[in-house]
């Protein structure tokens, strides 16, 4: 399921041709998710393994966020609400 | 004072007292009740047809973040600096977002009911529920933590709540669920 309205991929259109660029899922610190519970959701969603789930856990503790993953504008708009419902503070962007 | 998670054989078993299982119902009662509310659609307002494919919002009108704070938590924006984007995500995901955490805290408050039935007040959650349950405990800890204002540094702080401030109770049962949590996590992933 797409999320975008067609209005907004067509203004969108133009730039995504310009750049081709990918989008990115990002994973923001929080104070109340828990570190060993990140690292889980990371590898349980993901299917990462333990040593890069604790990585990019600690990237997000550490550096306040993390770019946890990389696709298609919908691809992204399908984990961030994934992480929504695992209630991990998520958003998506295109990379930069 | 109830037991950690430990894993017996694929499933994770628990044990709570009766006081500690009538707190969590009674919370996760209060997080449905929240969920199920949305202050910015008025019902008349709805096309029926949207409410049964689960689209909640309304085609033609923005949808914005909910003025709650702690619904605002748990239901929060896709997109930063992108008003427009955040509002069609937001229209879009809303609604199955608020039922899939109401169907967590069915599962949750569904095995505390099993606890409620056994004599020692033990449950054995399942493989299949421990998603569910993670998910849930944190959804109660996010709303505990926008209630007393949980922010980086005032970890520490939390711990110095005096035992007669009106936040004490809150704190004691976010420290509580934070540590049942962490038990569940270790627990699956292999970690004790």
């Amino acid at each position: 399921m797409s999320v975008a309205p067609a209005e907004l991929e067509q203004a969108d259109t133009a730039a995504d041709e310009q750049t081709d660029a990918p989008w990115v899922c990002i994973v923001w610190n929080d104070p109340v998710n828990l570190m060993s519970y990140v690292a889980y959701v990371f590898m349980s969603y993901f299917h990462f393994s333990q040593e890069k789930a604790t990585t990019l856990m600690l990237e997000v503790h550490n550096q306040g966020r993390s770019a946890v993953n990389t696709g298609s504008r919908e691809e992204m708009e399908r984990d961030v609400s994934a992480m929504h419902t695992y209630g991990l503070w998520a958003t998506l962007e295109k990379d930069a | 004072m109830a037991h950690a998670f430990a894993a017996c054989d694929g499933s994770y078993a628990t044990q709570l007292l009766p006081l500690e299982r009538e707190m969590i119902k009674g919370l996760l009662d209060e997080l449905c009740a929240l969920l199920a509310r949305d202050d910015d659609v008025d019902p008349k307002d709805l096309d029926p047809l949207a409410v049964q494919v689960g689209m909640m919002g309304l085609e033609d009108s923005p949808v914005h973040p909910p003025d709650d704070p702690v619904l605002a938590r748990l239901l929060p924006e896709g997109y930063r600096n992108d008003p427009m984007a955040a509002s069609e995500f937001r229209r879009y995901t809303d609604g199955a977002l608020r039922m899939g955490k109401i169907a967590d805290a069915g599962v949750v408050r569904a095995g505390i009911e099993r606890a409620d039935a056994d004599p020692d007040g033990s449950v054995s959650v399942t493989d299949d529920e421990a998603p569910a349950w993670l998910r849930s405990i944190n959804d109660l800890r996010l709303a505990l933590g926008v209630k007393l204002e949980i922010t980086d540094d005032s970890a520490q702080d939390l711990a110095d709540i005096p035992e007669d401030d009106p936040r004490a109770l809150a704190a004691a049962v976010y420290d509580f669920l934070t540590w049942w949590q962490d038990s569940l996590v270790r627990a699956i992933v292999g970690d004790d």
